[in-house]
């Protein structure tokens, strides 16, 4: 089944399939553009670590990290390694796994069937065999090694481990040295089985190509699916924070800094309104044209580094804060009186067009970028919303609509900081 | 693919280049200002974008450019140096929507000229130059962006074996200029260090995107057409081609990944030899199915990244992994065991493809984001070429498999620097 989405905003529009395989397949062709960007991706990310099938009896918690695990194995093919495949189409292939998504792509310039049949044909057909599960965990620990050095990422974790409890987004995606050495190939298969059916997964197809060629290929390569009901579990996760405070050493020039919000998750695709009206909310508050912002920097509290973000996956919202600052005290002092402030002074309708016109502008953006619209499509897709749906969404969202949220998004009770301090300089050789 | 965009001189070694494009959505305007890269004065020029950009004519503090950007749309402002071979470059970029997609009809492409132009020429100055607080914390924010270098093991690395190989020249020079020259930067002094820098420099501004570029162009004639100015004279100095020895230098961080960067000298100068050093560096390690991919990280598990990449500017072919201390020797015997294959032609006729396949992807891919095709062509003018990335990959193209054999041939180790693990050390 075909249905055509357009938007008279944009002046475009694409095609999305429910393609008979199971398949669902967003295809958004771009005029003038000499690349195209294709994703295969599943809905399973590192956040599903215990869940049940219609087919199973009971839930199974498996090791943390599989799905990044999982992610790696696919590379390494029966028939040899996939990048070798793409290579002599001259695409550029890659992968990623997020909390709740993972996803396998390429982008090309010429020969785009022959590119797209290698990434649906590699994805469906998995080789895990022990001596290849062995190798990756050397691989893998290297990987997690050097995260471990990274400053950015260890202040982040560190973050997600003092908001939450229980809940696995706390978790690094890679998992641990430990929990990886528990991965065998009976678990990847039996992982795999789960969540790589077509039913749970999504192509989304940007830029230059041809959309016939496209489903010719699926047509052809794409074996049906038999429909399936997973069902996800997460350990129940109180509202509270778990630590309000979380330190770290590490070999960083300056001192390093996020302040995280837990909120209420609303579960998709309420999720999606509640994480742009937040969006909003963290520019109105932080955002380089606000007071505070004015205040830290100019007192040389912060530097450009600082900026905001929402963390939204479904079961799990936050609203952080980060960049680098000698005093992460005295920002989390400050942001936490801005708060208060907003709560008791409200919102001025020029702080909220000013809002608004931002998140219109960067949203918008993202059609014009191959890779941009490719990733907007698919978060579209995955968070159970569409992208032109976003972006009318985004110009009708009044002001009145942001004020509850700074009771139950910007909460102070249930905030947390987290730093990473530089070790001390005795590091000559 | 597009023909090369038509640069046209605008006022005294000013220059207007634009490239329209009716698939894209935004514009993006730049100003590069390009001056000899020297240890006396890269650190100051370094803070001058930084200073310019906090406070100007219309915009007299950061949070009144923040919204006025944010009330065009979000559009964003992007002050940066980097080098060029032994050019600093100071570059101030605008990016935002067209205007047809302007909630009320503005005319954002004038708008962002505008405030690109005063911010370029009328920054906010006392008599004694740029306001005191606002220097002393955009000099204490320039330390810490140069001491955050070391955030990042990998570029610091590669950094660290540059500056061993060409400790005198000028493209060892660190771009973003040097901590231990700030404290001296007055507010005065970083005013002199502006007017020399808008006296001196070469100034291109590039625009590209899908709407007008008139008015942009209008714009910056009308305010630089009638400067009198004294641009700097320069000529790309000549690097070094061959190294007589090689240096080992091994230094300690607390990392718990090594990092082991090798640094060779490309054997030649000449332009028509750079697009077998090019192909040569690729297939050994520029991309997923190059040696040092499949056979040092895949095959053999030696390191968790290795890679290769040939920097036009100073002739160096620089080899860069991660890996654990106590294997570095073997991941290095192993890097250098790839080259000798490609020197005894040991590789395939389809890899050799493959790479040229890959590069033509990425090359044509450019054309597809407003800062490829600014960077591509920015990059052809301070080399003094003209060459679409389409003439570049016919020249790519045309490179045989003897050509790749007698580049890897030419090449000589200069030094290879270790960065090792604290605990390593201690062994």
């Amino acid at each position: 089944m075909k249905q055509q989405l357009t938007s008279q905003r944009v002046g475009e529009g694409y095609t999305r399939v429910d393609h008979p395989s199971g398949l669902t397949i967003l295809l958004y062709p771009m005029e003038g553009f000499a690349s195209a960007y294709a994703l295969f991706a599943t809905r399973y990310g590192s956040v599903d670590t215990s869940f049940k099938t219609d087919r199973d009896s009971d839930f199974i918690t498996v090791p943390d990290g599989i799905a990044h695990f999982l992610e790696h194995k696919m590379f390494d093919a029966k028939d040899g390694d996939v990048f070798e495949r793409f290579a002599l189409t001259g695409a550029s292939a890659n992968a990623y796994t997020s909390f709740d998504r993972t996803a396998y792509l390429f982008s090309c310039t010429d020969n785009f069937a022959q590119s797209l049949e290698i990434l649906l044909d590699f994805v469906q057909n998995p080789h895990f065999t022990p001596e290849k599960v062995l190798k990756e965990q050397g691989i893998i620990g290297q990987e997690i090694q050097m995260f471990d050095d990274d400053g950015d990422w260890r202040v982040f974790f560190n973050l997600l481990g003092a908001l939450y409890h229980n809940h696995p987004v706390a978790i690094d995606i890679a998992g641990t040295i430990e929990s990886i050495g528990k991965i065998d190939a009976d678990l990847l298969y039996q992982c795999y089985n789960t969540f790589y059916n077509l039913n749970n997964m999504v192509l989304v197809v940007t830029g230059g190509f041809n959309p016939a060629e496209a489903i010719a290929v699926a047509d052809r390569v794409l074996t049906t699916a038999s429909d399936i009901a997973i069902e996800r579990r997460q350990p129940p996760e109180p509202p509270e924070v778990r630590l309000p405070r979380v330190e770290q050493s590490l070999e960083v020039a300056v001192p390093l800094f996020q302040i995280g919000f837990k909120a209420p998750p609303a579960g998709y695709p309420a999720e999606v309104g509640q994480s742009l009206r937040c969006e909003m909310l963290l520019e109105i508050l932080a955002g380089e044209g606000s007071e505070l912002y004015r205040t830290l920097y100019d007192s040389g509290l912060i530097n450009a580094s600082f900026g905001t973000e929402v963390l939204a996956g479904g079961s799990f919202i936050s609203l952080i804060l980060s960049g680098e600052s000698r005093d992460p005290d005295a920002v989390l002092a400050a942001v936490k009186q801005a708060v208060a402030d907003l709560k008791s002074g409200g919102i001025s309708d020029a702080d909220f067009e000013l809002a608004r016109r931002m998140l219109y502008g960067r949203h918008l953006g993202a059609f014009g970028s191959v890779r941009g619209l490719g990733s907007l499509l698919l978060q579209a897709h995955f968070s159970e919303s569409e992208a032109y749906a976003m972006l009318e969404e985004i110009a009708a969202i009044q002001k009145q609509e942001l004020l509850p949220l700074i009771e139950s998004h910007l909460n102070p009770e249930h905030s947390a900081i987290s730093i990473v301090w530089p070790s001390a300089k005795d590091t000559q050789p | 693919m597009s023909s090369a965009p038509l640069r046209q001189p605008i006022g005294e070694a000013v220059h207007f280049t634009a490239i329209t494009d009716p698939k894209f959505k935004h514009n993006r305007l730049s100003v590069h200002l390009t001056v000899p890269l020297d240890r006396s004065t890269v650190t100051q020029n370094a803070l001058i974008p930084q200073l310019i950009y906090r406070g100007f004519k219309g915009c007299e503090s950061h949070t009144q450019l923040a919204r006025r950007l944010g009330m065009l749309y979000g559009a964003m402002v992007d002050v940066r140096v980097s080098k060029h071979g032994c050019l600093q470059i100071i570059t101030l970029s605008i990016q935002a929507l067209d205007d047809r997609f302007a909630l009320e009809g503005e005319p954002i492409v004038e708008e962002c000229a505008r405030l690109l132009r005063d911010m370029l020429l009328f920054p906010t100055l006392g008599p004694d130059g740029f306001n005191p607080e606002m220097t002393a914390i955009e000099k204490h924010n320039l330390k810490d962006a140069i001491l955050a270098e070391i955030n990042d093991k990998r570029s610091y690395a590669i950094a660290r074996c540059h500056a061993l190989m060409d400790a005198d020249s000028p493209a060892s020079l660190r771009a973003a200029g040097y901590v231990e020259d700030i404290d001296a930067i007055t507010p005065k002094a970083a005013a002199e260090s502006y007017h020399r820098l808008i006296d001196s420099a070469h100034i291109e501004i590039m625009f590209v995107g899908s709407g007008n570029p008139e008015p942009a162009k209008a714009c910056f004639t009308e305010a630089l057409s009638g400067l009198s100015r004294h641009p700097h004279s320069y000529v790309q100095p000549d690097y070094r081609r061959i190294a007589p020895t090689e240096t080992q230098v091994a230094e300690v961080l607390d990392v718990s990944q090594a990092k082991l960067v090798m640094g060779f000298r490309a054997g030649t100068a000449r332009e028509e030899d750079h697009a077998p050093i090019r192909m040569m560096t690729a297939l050994w390690g520029g991309t997923p199915s190059s040696l040092l991919f499949t056979t040092v990280r895949e095959k053999l598990s030696l390191c968790y990244y290795c890679a290769a990449r040939f920097d036009r500017t100073t002739g160096i072919v620089m080899l860069e992994s991660g890996v654990s201390s106590d294997k570095a020797e073997q991941a290095k015997v192993a890097m250098l065991d790839q080259l000798e294959r490609i020197k005894a032609g040991d590789f395939s006729d389809m890899l050799l493809e493959n790479t040229l396949r890959l590069m033509q992807n990425s090359l044509k891919g450019l054309e597809d984001t407003l800062g490829g095709l600014e960077g591509w062509y920015l990059g052809q003018i301070l080399s003094g070429r003209n060459r679409t990335p389409a003439e570049d990959y016919a020249a790519l193209a045309a490179v045989t498999r003897q050509q790749v054999e007698q580049a890897a041939r030419g090449v000589t180790l200069d030094t290879t620097y270790l960065l090792k693990e604290k605990e390593a050390a201690a062994q």
